[in-house]
């Protein structure tokens, strides 16, 4: 089946939409924090949120994460305030072995993996231009102190 | 020739702050050459490939060198031969190995959530690399008179440094030095030097936060993740970032995070 340009279009954001859901995790407030309205410090309060309270991440906005605390009452919370490790899963039983060293290990040098992996580089230029068909602006910044 | 404001921005490279630091200023010089570093590097692609191989999917592959190489581009190694790629295992790892070789695992992919994130898993290995980390644990391995070794031969061109027993010496280090050669100062340094690249890049600097929660919501004892043990926690990398990062990096324009290129590419379990 040939896809017209608008169906293609929202078979697109679908894929994106989808993408977006697969995002969704939880996590706990780390210490008392406000719940915002937007992500910035100065953005309209929409209440404060005790520590440990349970959240559903919904999506990032740079150092910003938009939060579902339960009822639909969504708001913004700085990404360093949210922590994940109560989400840890029980291990599965029986364990599975994590055999990544040892097969690098008893690996052959492998020429013709090694030469696929370098034909898969790409050139600055190429590089360059994706980054800005992602949309991708270079920013100069120096270090962090 | 009239242009928009925000035309102008993005024709241009914005300028935030000084301008990036001299290489002088980041890392040591290290006693063994770029070329023999690159030499050296191939050798233990070569034998980790042979483990596991790439991946064999080529979208995902190119992504990667894409995000990669433009990410490279904003260090003072950008001049390096980089090659990224996506090995074939379900542990949770990456390498940066000596002269610009980058991989990471599968099972590390999968759990990335957006470009910016795998951007900020890409820049940490690339910060060791403009460190030159994993050549130096090698040199360390290897002593003082593998170095002197080495550098005569740099100096002096004795036939083709890859026939080397220097080189044969130091790819079989760098294979076993793969998940021990970092240690915590090194990994807290290159988180901080990534959230940089990353941002330099035009990516949401927070997505290596981002994927270090990830990180924090798997069980420690699972074996999926058993390789980074050797490292510090992804709780006290985050922490460590909130002091650096603070608020310095909120307020970077036209950052991005998610990408339809990044979308648009699945990898099978």
């Amino acid at each position: 089946m040939k896809l017209t340009g608008f169906t293609a279009k929202y078979a697109l954001a679908a894929i994106v939409f989808v993408a977006s859901m697969a995002h969704a995790e939880s996590a706990v407030v780390n210490k008392s924090v406000m719940l915002r309205d937007q992500p910035y410090l100065d953005a309209k309060p929409l209440g404060g949120l005790p520590a440990k309270t349970a959240v559903e991440i919904v999506s990032h906005q740079a150092g910003w994460v938009l939060v579902n605390v339960g009822n639909d009452r969504e708001g913004w919370v700085r990404i360093f305030d949210l922590d994940t490790s109560g989400n840890r899963q029980p291990l599965r039983t029986p364990p599975v072995p994590n055999t990544l060293l040892d097969t690098v290990r008893k690996g052959q040098a492998n020429p013709e993996q090694l030469q696929r992996l370098q034909q898969a580089s790409v050139s600055s230029k190429d590089a360059f231009d994706a980054a800005r068909a992602a949309g991708l602006t270079q920013l100069r910044l120096d270090w962090l102190p | 020739m009239k242009r928009t404001f925000r035309g102008a921005l993005s024709g241009a490279a914005l300028f935030i702050g000084q301008l990036a630091l001299a290489a002088s200023d980041v890392a040591p010089p290290a006693g063994v050459s770029d070329e023999q570093e690159v030499v050296i590097g191939a050798g233990i692609a070569s034998r980790v490939l042979g483990g596991v191989p790439l991946v064999d999917n080529s979208d995902a592959q190119k992504l990667v060198n894409q995000a990669g190489m433009w990410l490279a581009m904003q260090t003072d190694r950008a001049a390096l031969p980089w090659h990224f790629g996506i090995v074939d295992s379900g542990a949770i790892h990456a390498f940066a190995l000596p002269g610009g070789t980058v991989l990471i695992t599968r099972g590390l992919y999968r759990k990335l959530h957006n470009e910016a994130e795998l951007a900020g898993v890409l820049s940490h290995e690339i910060a060791l690399e403009i460190r030159h980390h994993p050549i130096n644990a090698i040199q360390q391995q290897l002593g003082d008179d593998w170095l002197k070794a080495v550098v005569k031969q740099g100096k002096h061109h004795h036939g083709d440094f890859a026939q080397t027993p220097e080189c044969e010496k130091a790819i079989a280090a760098g294979v076993e030095l793969l998940v021990t050669s970092e240690d915590a100062t090194q990994t807290f340094d290159a988180d901080q030097l990534a959230v940089v690249i990353a941002a330099r890049a035009g990516y949401n600097p927070f997505g290596l936060v981002g994927f270090l929660q990830t990180l924090n919501a798997i069980n420690p004892d699972d074996s999926a993740v058993s390789t980074l043990k050797t490292l510090p926690t992804p709780g006290s990398r985050i922490a460590q970032l909130q002091k650096v990062m603070g608020y310095r990096l909120d307020q970077l324009p036209h950052i991005v995070s998610d990408t339809t290129r990044f979308d648009l590419v699945h990898l099978k379990k």
